[in-house]
């Protein structure tokens, strides 16, 4: 009974879910970021070519 | 503006779930302060198999009409749900220690999610190993519908056999034994909230990342093609 009465179980529980999502969103932001400059890149280029 | 409007409310609603869980609920029945775990479990389990509908629906509209945008619409919501499912498996796993007394045991429903998750990760590793565009939606649909069969058998499975070890539904009309204090029912609410805003918001999200990414291709291959 003495584990079941431990709050670390529900910060260990606590930190996995927002370790979690932090890594997830974090990584969401990064593509999103690399993306869009590749997208500017690429407009770049086709403006130039159509020059 | 939507997403930061949906951003804000997701954040009051989480600080509002911590208050809930860590201050507000009290203990669950013969699980002591751990039983906590399932205001955050359960939630978190619920939208794993809710957010199979959107990949299901996505799937099966590519199917008829193969317009591409519902390809999309399904491979991120297929995203969302593998987080959904990984964390329930993580969060079942540290409820299980401390109550049953091991971290996974082989009973239906853990291994009925277990092959949730497993069908989702093979859509993404077929999707990763097929170049061709659509290809990879037509195939990867097939998976995408599969997992549709498992969630349905996967809500029922507590409920049609005895021999398991996960708890029994605690929200069942047709049980009067069911039930639940209002206090957790209450906490259950708002983290059920706070969840399902948090993940419609990682889903606009996505979906707007998913868009860019289609115009890089559109535009690489409009590059290549000059």
């Amino acid at each position: 009974m003495s584990s079941m009465n431990s709050l670390s179980w529900l910060y260990a529980i606590c930190t996995v879910v927002f370790v979690g999502l932090f890594i997830y969103t974090w990584m969401m932001s990064s593509r999103q970021k690399r993306l869009e400059e590749k997208l500017d890149q690429l407009r770049a280029q086709l403006k130039e070519t159509n020059r | 503006m939507r997403t930061q409007i949906l951003g804000i409310l997701t954040l009051i609603a989480m600080l509002a779930t911590f208050y809930a869980v860590f201050i507000y609920a009290p203990d669950i029945k013969d699980q002591g302060v751990t039983g906590r775990i399932v205001l955050i479990h359960v939630p978190i389990a619920i939208l794993g198999l809710l957010f199979v509908v959107p990949v299901f629906v996505g799937n099966i509209l590519y199917l008829i009409k193969r317009d591409l945008k519902f390809d999309r619409f399904a491979s991120c919501a297929a995203e969302i749900t593998v987080l959904l499912i990984s964390l329930t498996l993580a969060t079942g796993m540290i409820w299980a220690k401390p109550i049953w007394g091991d971290w996974w045991v082989w009973d239906p429903r853990l291994t009925l999610e277990l092959i949730l998750w497993l069908t989702l990760v093979g859509y993404f590793m077929l999707r990763a190993y097929l170049p061709d565009r659509e290809k990879k939606a037509k195939l990867s649909s097939v998976l995408g519908i599969l997992a549709m069969i498992n969630a349905p058998i996967n809500y029922m499975v507590i409920r049609i056999t005895d021999r398991t070890q996960h708890p029994q539904p605690i929200i069942a009309p047709s049980d009067p034994n069911a039930g639940m204090a209002p206090e957790i029912a209450n906490a259950m609410m708002i983290s059920f909230i706070a969840f399902t805003l948090l993940f419609v918001y990682l889903f606009d999200r996505r979906l707007k990342v998913a868009k860019i990414e289609d115009e890089v291709d559109r535009l690489e291959s409009v590059v290549l093609a000059q």
